[in-house]
């Protein structure tokens, strides 16, 4: 709100080809909070503690993003192009009484309210006339464009930092969606922090490469806003040649997954010196392969490169490390770049099974807390407490990342090593398939690596598949080459190489999917 | 031999979009009119687009600069079978 005034003739964000000023955001987010808030005092509507914003890659998307956290409410994004039987499910579990719809979700708005029992208030800023719904569905309240209550008409409300900034949903491993509830004082506490990281100002101009649905995106959003940047989010056209978007925009700041990187090396759109405007190119949400990395800073010579780490439940990230063309192959492990050092007040502990600390240079699961670490799991309080946990002889909760990593000797970076739910038994071998994808990365020279257990057996796998983004593969020379370094039971069995690897909808490599090929999956 | 014309280009895409629609259980395709737009009709999603172009790439031998790709013209059928039919033609007639 500060940067809206202080820039308001700053372009905010540019999105379906269009740029919003600063007061322009502003104007149509004020509008709809003001609407929530009269709704909420007049109509004694319940709470108006969570809003879900059915919106992808519009501008109403971020205004009602703004709009409900201005109403004082947290915000639920939903995303259109998820099946819409799971948006419903995150619907449902959210318990939210208001939701926010643009223009290209509206057609899958009757088959989310088919059966609804809340009664509901839905703002439709893009729609023109509301009529057809209110007979369609006279049980809920709808606000068209022109019905929008006037900016004059909201009320600042009363900051709770504990209340929740946003619920977002990720995947649970027994397929029902877990509600992360990441509180304002954590986003505070990050955004604060990158934003003197970065030294972001409003020169700047940010990548929106992350769905709302993805926490990445409240990255673009908060960091690009709190200092009068623009946020540039590229057209379903655009996003098929993100090196042309980076040039033709003349980005500044980078943002993405590490798959968006193999997916530009394998088009061949990394070439040395393309991409001279990023003054800062930003990596998270998978492991970064070193060569993606190296091949990263020739294309954009000008740009310091970081690697960034953290899950949902952290918010956003919590550790970094920046990439230097001298000592960091020698820091990185297993071909991936390190995940660096905590964030300012986050504290780190790498445990053993009995979640006792192990030594420096050993490999534990990764368990952090301090002022990022969210308020847990949306009315789930099983998992809740399975997640966030004191370790013996501690007095603090730290939340259980899952991850496996390197304690640090000394004071080297932390280094990831895989997921802890990789670790698979073959044969009653206990491997990491992060060390498979290794090798096989390293003899291929493919950074897309996906090693997977295969077939399901009694005691784990029968034995190892591999998935290979990439064209010319020579499969026999690199069984060759494996089968010299690493034991018979972790030599893949089967090779697949693909043009594409499959990826979720966060552009992330889909290991369920690939299982899915072979004829298994969850 | 004769380079491939737009035509062959038109029937390998609209192969290729129709398995992508099947496999996601939609209706298939039955002609692709030159204005139509792969993109933005749905039938394909940006990293679908690009492992159509990266397909026909290996099936007509066709080296694909995707650094030159222009974004707004190359979802549109017409517009990219002809520039596709034209790059091998030139290909084939400097291979001679």
């Amino acid at each position: 709100m500060r940067s809206a005034e202080q820039f308001s003739e700053h372009v905010a964000v540019i999105v379906e080809g269009r740029s919003l000023y600063y007061w322009q955001l502003r104007e149509i987010a004020l509008r709809i909070a003001a609407t929530i808030q009269n709704h909420v005092v007049h109509q004694k509507h319940l709470g108006p503690a969570l809003v879900a914003v059915f919106a992808h890659r519009s501008a109403t998307a971020f205004a009602s993003v703004l709009g409900s956290l201005l109403a004082g409410a947290g915000y639920v994004p939903l995303n259109r192009t998820f099946p819409v039987t799971r948006t419903r499910l995150m619907f449902e579990r959210s318990r939210c009484h208001t939701i926010i719809v643009d223009r290209e979700s509206l057609p899958q708005l009757n088959a989310l309210l088919d059966g609804e029992e809340r009664q509901l208030l839905v703002i439709a800023p893009d729609l023109k006339g509301a009529q057809w719904y209110r007979r369609q569905w006279p049980r809920h309240v709808f606000i068209s464009a022109g019905e929008l209550e006037s900016s004059a008409a909201w009320c600042e409300p009363i900051e709770n930092p504990h209340a929740i900034a946003y619920l977002l949903f990720t995947s649970g491993s027994t397929g029902i969606p877990k509600g992360v509830m990441v509180a304002h004082r954590n986003v505070t506490s990050f955004v604060n922090y990158m934003i003197d990281r970065l030294q972001v100002t409003e020169r700047d101009v940010v990548s929106q490469m992350f769905d709302l649905t993805f926490d990445l995106s409240a990255f673009d959003m908060f960091v690009a806003w709190e200092r009068g940047a623009c946020l540039c989010c590229p057209s379903k056209k655009a996003s098929i040649n993100p090196g042309k978007f980076i040039q033709e925009q003349k980005l500044t700041i980078w943002f993405s997954v590490p798959s968006t990187v193999t997916l530009m090396k394998q088009l061949g759109l990394l070439k040395p010196d393309r991409f001279p405007s990023l003054r800062l190119s930003l990596f998270c949400g998978e492991p970064l392969p070193i060569g993606c990395a190296e091949l990263w800073s020739k294309a954009a010579p000008n740009s310091v490169l970081e690697n960034l780490y953290g899950p949902t439940e952290l918010t956003i990230a919590c550790t970094g490390y920046r990439w230097h063309s001298q000592g960091s192959v020698e820091e990185s492990e297993a071909e991936i770049v390190p995940i660096g050092y905590a964030f300012p007040g986050m504290n780190v502990l790498v445990v053993d099974e009995s979640l006792h600390e192990v030594e420096p240079g050993e490999q534990g699961e990764l368990l952090m807390n301090g002022p990022q670490m969210s308020l847990g799991y949306w009315q789930d309080t099983e998992r809740t407490s399975s997640a966030f946990v004191v370790p013996p002889g501690r007095a603090e909760i730290f939340y259980r990342t899952g991850d496996r990593v390197r304690r640090p000797v000394g004071d080297g970076p932390l280094t990831h090593l895989g997921r802890m739910d990789f670790q698979v038994k073959i044969l009653g071998h206990r491997v990491e398939l992060g060390e498979v994808e290794a090798v096989v990365r390293q003899a291929s020279g493919m950074d897309g690596v996906v090693a997977v257990g295969w077939p399901v057996s009694a005691s784990g796998y029968g034995g190892i598949e591999v998935f290979i983004e990439g064209g010319a593969v020579d499969v026999d020379r690199c069984q060759d080459l494996i089968a010299s370094r690493l034991p018979d039971y972790m030599v893949p069995r089967r090779w697949h190489v693909m043009s594409r690897l499959p990826r979720n909808a966060n552009g992330k490599f889909d290991r369920d999917a690939m299982l899915t090929m072979l004829g298994g999956g969850r | 031999m004769s380079s491939p014309t737009p035509d062959h280009i038109r029937i390998f895409v609209a192969g290729f979009v129709n398995q992508r629609l099947k496999e996601r259980a939609r209706d298939p395709i039955n002609n692709l009119p030159d204005d139509y737009d792969l993109l933005l009709s749905g039938s394909l999603d940006s990293l679908t687009f690009v492992e159509m172009l990266t397909a026909l790439g290996e099936h007509f031998d066709w080296e694909v600069n995707f650094e030159d790709l222009d974004p707004e013209k190359f979802t549109v059928i017409g517009p990219l079978c002809a520039f596709v039919s034209e790059q091998l033609r030139e290909r084939l007639a400097l291979t001679k």
